[in-house]
């Protein structure tokens, strides 16, 4: 077969192609006359390339590959080879090949011929040299039962005699098949096959109890799987005929003999007890395990007992699911497992429970319960476990858990044999798919305890669903240690509820163990490992680990990125958006602005410009701008970002209503006063309607028209609605929110210059921050910055420099150093220094204060403006009326924007540039 | 199977570690092998297994999506490849063992559906004509694999081969034409 001078290959293909470009028949042969002149052998060669190339061949030519499928699923041929056997003659009978020896006797195929017509049989005939009159009446018995018998799934009786010697033989259809369990191995077959074939047997055996016939020897040798692929039941050797009702109990096949297989006995059998049809259940039981799992029991794996062998005799609670793992290896094994764990398990253990009474009742009762397994409707062998376990839940948390709550428990605990009737027949895609629909359905869960009565309530029971949450993750811990599928998505979405409460400290373990968990499990580079890192990102970043976010963000993003589920692709776009939150926080806008722009990018290419992914994008956009300050650019976005939902969702939507607050909220900020005030007309009744009185948005919108009253210097009006607002979150224990509305509530207070009250306000948000944020977190600068100014204001002056420093310290630390809130700390502390007539150093701060303000809002803010006021005090003294002059102009025309006439800081900003005495300054206004 | 990572495996494999290039296709072939039971497992009759869905899936699995260097990525593809041939072959040989003689004149029927006996004998003789093939030319014998085997599409084959889509199919024909020649060859022995 060596391809001598394998150097000539190159040409020859090169030839080959060419002719190939030459259409057949006439210009390819000219084509070789001409390029082959002289060579015959290369002719010849290449003319029978090119003829094989013009040949289909069906196999090589296939687009598709349903090849494959068969030839795997392709049996071994199995060499059963039958030794002759001794020629013998039994009635009409010509015995052929012997197929088998029993305890009792000899079974060869046999067949007769009568009129034209052969018919082939198994006959049994008793051993010889074991003939006893126990065993000749135990034969006869089981002629008897069989010719009474008439079931598809048994094998049937044809015929009966003596043979000379008075040796009784019957004749049985002859079955060629091979043993049940050899044939599922070698068929290769699936779990519904197995369980199919499992019922034909249950039929066969209820038929024959209904006949009053025992079995007793129930093994995968004596069932076999015919041609047809129908199962039939053989040898009823030592099958008892039980009382017919009212009957005297009749003599009993000798138990002495143990004329059964101990590996598939039941107890009462190896005990000498009562036979019963509970004793085939106790087999079918056995039966099921083995075919379930592809081993015995290991209790069962003994040799054949001799007379006194020890076969253990308890019930081992060994369960398929364990079992199966022990034949099928990897990650093929964990996946059957997870099949047979739950109903199957609990069916094999009633059906081989121990004691007779813990059995089914009949097999008709076993059959039903494959059957509903099949089916997907509820065992009844695990009758005491849904229901209970759901009660036991809403006892041991004493909350009104309703009844959807309970449905969505149900859900979870059914969830095991719903997914895995979804995964049977799907591919891995589609697993990942039910895994999202198992963290779906178990946060559903989760949340429908948390808004079993009222959504807008919720917020108000929140200790007690930490605690209930607390005993989930307890519960979670000790009863499904072994079921990480379960455990680990329900420990996900415990973070989660976790991270939306706040409750970032208790949300980083348990979202660092899913981590861990579905890491061990399927890798650290696992979609799932890719999800969970998501979630822990997410919580680091609330806990202010901006850059270890943004790492955790990208390891994630490499692996989600090439996944090519609609899911996961949404995942990486909101990852990218993540990511531009981090860069955010961490100052760095062009990173976090290219992260934005590539997030909307996909969004818009992988779910279209008008989607809700797009959408999502651009919230996060405006939401980011806004908290970095970025008031300009977060109004248009916002303006954006409203438009979409608008066109996407309609005019009074959530998203609609929450992106108009945002541009109040940046139109503000920007001093846009009167467009804040148009924008702002009417929304809060809107929120109101749509989301209720206590919604949080509904509660921002007061908040605005709070600031917008505060702006006009109406303090009374402002403060009256902050006060309800604050109450209202007080009420519902919510604490960010009341955080800033804290905050807001106290510059207010100070404003009007109540700066006892202030402090108060300020004071308490800062506790509120310090316990669920942490002392290091940037909303408690925020809220010891606005503390510091109270401070300041009611003459506390050192106390609130150690606030205002301390402020500083945790913003620039916490990657704030450019953000609007850090040039308000910059901007008191000036203010401080100023009253200490430090001016150089107020100077100093100052300017720095200005310049973040010009990045913030190059168009110039309100912020600008007080900025600028204070700045211009600080030039007082230093010779620099010019300077001062200009920049009171600036300062007075930015708060006349931003502030009502009747603002305080607005008239003081007009006071002092008239003091400044001004060359042709024209009236502020 | 290895507890070494394939991308290792992989790398060293190509940078001409005898011994790794055996562990890593040790591994490949047992998750490939896994992967279609597992799928044969699942597929109802008649439902078509993707030996193509089975590959990227072992690279998945095996490589835990880790960044991969394009070069590991092609030789990883290249491997699975010349694993699904074996699984296939080893199945088809088993299978054709017990039917040796009769089903070489079944070859002759053109019918779409194929029988699997048939599929079975063309399937160990199209193994054979690879041999000579890869005695010829490695990298043919290597295209067909992921193409035939493996089920590759000319772009997946053309990033995997690093070549253009064109000489991808240019170079299929050259095989093809081989192969068929071979085949012809040895049913008229």
């Amino acid at each position: 077969m060596s391809e001598a001078g394998s150097d000539r290959w190159p040409r020859l293909w090169e030839l080959f192609d060419a002719a190939r470009e030459r259409a057949g028949g006439e210009e390819r042969r000219r084509f070789l006359d001409q390029i082959c002149a002289g060579e015959p052998d290369l002719r010849a060669e290449l003319e029978q390339l090119l003829v094989a190339g013009d040949r289909e061949d069906r196999l090589l030519d296939r687009d598709d590959r349903s090849w494959v499928t068969p030839l795997l699923a392709a049996p071994e041929p199995s060499s059963d080879q039958a030794p002759a056997g001794v020629p013998s003659c039994l009635g009409a009978w010509r015995l052929g090949r012997l197929l088998g020896e029993g305890g009792m006797g000899a079974v060869w195929a046999a067949e007769r011929s009568e009129g034209g017509f052969t018919q082939r049989a198994a006959i049994k005939v008793l051993r010889a040299g074991a003939y006893s009159p126990a065993l000749r009446e135990r034969f006869l018995t089981e002629r008897r039962i069989l010719a009474g018998l008439a079931h598809p799934g048994i094998a049937h009786f044809l015929d009966g005699g003596f043979d000379g010697d008075g040796v009784p033989w019957f004749a049985l259809e002859l079955v060629e098949g091979v043993p049940l369990t050899t044939w599922c191995r070698t068929h290769e077959a699936g779990l519904e096959r197995r369980l199919a074939l499992f019922l034909e047997v249950c039929d066969a055996v209820g038929y024959a109890h209904r006949h009053l016939v025992v079995h007793r020897d129930l093994k995968p040798s004596n069932i076999l799987v015919a041609e047809d692929g129908r199962v039939k039941l053989l040898d009823f050797g030592v099958a008892k005929l039980l009382p017919a009702p009212g009957e005297e109990v009749g003599a009993a096949a000798p138990t002495l003999l143990r004329a059964f297989t101990p590996e598939y006995a039941a107890p009462e059998q190896l005990e000498g007890g009562e036979i019963t049809t509970a004793t085939d259940v106790f087999a079918l039981g056995l039966l099921l395990f083995e075919l379930l799992a592809g081993r015995r029991p290991s209790s069962r794996t003994g040799s054949a007992g001799a007379p006194g062998a020890t076969v253990p005799l308890t019930d081992t609670g060994e369960r398929p699911s364990v079992a199966v793992l022990d034949v099928v290896r990897g990650p093929a094994g964990r996946a059957v497992a997870r099949r047979l764990r739950g109903d199957l398990d609990r069916i094999v253990a009633r059906a081989s429970a121990r004691e007779p009474a813990r059995r089914y009742a009949s097999v008709d009762a076993l059959a039903q319960d494959v059957r509903a397994h099949l089916a997907g409707r509820p065992v009844s062998a695990r009758g005491d476990s849904l229901g209970y376990r759901a009660s036991r839940f809403a006892r041991r948390h004493r909350v009104a858990v309703g009844a959807a709550a309970v449905a969505a428990l149900a859900l979870v605990g059914g969830l095991g044999a719903a997914l895995w009737q979804a995964r049977r027949a799907e591919r891995e895609a589609a697993r990942a798919r039910a895994q999202a629909e198992l963290a779906q359905a178990s946060r559903d869960f989760l949340v429908s305890l948390f808004s079993s009565a009222d959504p807008n309530l919720a917020q108000g029971r929140l200790r007690t669903d930490r605690e209930m949450l607390a005993a989930g993750v307890e519960r979670l811990e000790r009863e499904h240690a072994g079921r990480p599928e379960l455990q680990l998505p329900l420990l996900a979405e415990i973070a989660s509820v976790y991270l939306q409460l706040g409750e970032y400290e208790l949300a980083e373990p348990l979202a660092a163990r899913v981590l861990e968990g579905e890491s061990t499990r399927h890798g650290p580079a696992s979609l799932e490992a890719a999800r969970a890192r998501r979630r822990l990102a997410e919580i680091r970043y609330q806990r202010n680990a901006f850059a270890e976010a943004a790492q955790l963000e990208l390891a994630a993003r490499a692996v989600l990125e090439a996944s090519d589920l609609d899911a996961d692709r949404r995942q990486v776009v909101e990852s990218l958006a993540a990511s531009a939150k981090c860069e955010f926080a961490l100052g760095h806008y062009e990173a976090a602005a290219s992260l934005l722009e590539r997030a909307l990018d996909g969004a818009r290419r992988g779910f279209g410009a008008e989607s809700p992914v797009a959408l999502h994008v651009l919230t996060t956009r405006t939401s980011e701008l806004l908290n970095s300050g970025r008031m300009a650019e977060g109004a248009a976005s916002a303006r954006e970002t409203a438009e979409l939902a608008r066109r996407l969702e309609g005019p009074d939507a959530p998203a609609t209503l929450t992106a108009l607050l945002n541009e109040v909220v940046a139109e503000s900020n920007l001093g846009h006063r009167e467009r804040a005030r148009a924008l702002l007309a009417g929304l809060a009744g809107r929120l109101v309607r749509v989301l209720g009185p206590d919604h949080g948005e509904t509660l921002l919108a007061i908040r605005l028209e709070a600031r917008l009253a505060a702006d006009d210097g109406d303090f009374a009006t402002a403060r009256a609605a902050l006060g309800r607002v604050t109450a209202t979150l007080r009420a519902a224990g919510q604490d960010q929110t009341l955080g800033y509305t804290l905050v807001q509530a106290a510059n207010l207070a100070r404003l009007a210059g109540d700066g006892a009250g202030a402090e108060a306000l300020a004071r308490e948000a800062v506790e509120l921050f310090t316990r669920f944020a942490g002392p290091r977190h940037a909303d408690t600068a925020f809220a010891r910055s606005a503390l510091g100014a109270a401070l300041a204001a009611r003459g506390a002056l050192d106390e609130a420099a150690r606030e205002l420093a301390a402020a500083s310290e945790i913003e620039v630390a916490g990657g704030f150093a450019g953000s609007d809130f850090h040039a308000d700390t910059l901007e008191r502390q000036g203010a401080l220094e100023l009253r200490r007539g430090a001016s150089a150093a107020a100077r100093r701060r100052l300017e720095e204060a200005l310049a973040l303000r010009r990045a913030n809002s190059p168009a110039g803010s309100r912020g600008t403006g007080t900025t600028l006021v204070l700045l211009a005090r600080a030039q007082e003294g230093a010779g620099r009326e010019a300077r001062c002059r200009e920049l009171l102009d600036e300062a007075v025309a930015l708060l006349a924007r931003a502030l009502g006439p009747e603002h305080p800081e607005r008239i003081a900003a007009e006071g002092a540039r008239a003091a400044c005495g001004a060359p042709g300054a024209a009236a502020a206004g | 199977m290895s507890d070494e990572p394939v991308t290792e495996l992989l790398a060293a494999s190509r940078g001409g570690d005898r011994g790794a290039f055996e562990r890593a296709f040790a591994a490949v072939y047992e998750e490939l092998y896994v992967l279609a039971r597992r799928q044969r497992a699942r597929s109802r009759p008649g439902e078509t297994l993707s030996t193509t869905v089975l590959v990227h899936e072992a690279f998945l699995k095996l490589c835990h999506g880790r960044a991969v260097a394009v070069q590991d990525r092609q030789h990883f593809f290249a491997l699975a490849a010349r694993a699904m041939r074996q699984i296939l072959v080893d199945a088809a040989r088993s299978r054709a063992a017990g039917k040796r003689g009769g089903g070489v004149a079944a070859l002759e029927l053109d019918e779409r559906d194929l029988p699997v006996d048939a599929v079975a004998v063309e399937v160990v003789a199209l193994d054979r004509a690879l041999e000579k093939l890869a005695a010829i030319d490695a990298r043919l014998a290597s295209l067909v694999e992921a193409r035939f085997f493996a089920g590759l599409t000319d772009a997946e084959l053309a990033r995997a081969f690093d070549r253009n889509e064109r000489t991808v199919r240019r170079d299929w024909e050259r095989a093809r034409a081989f192969l068929l020649r071979e085949l012809r060859g040895a049913a008229a022995d």
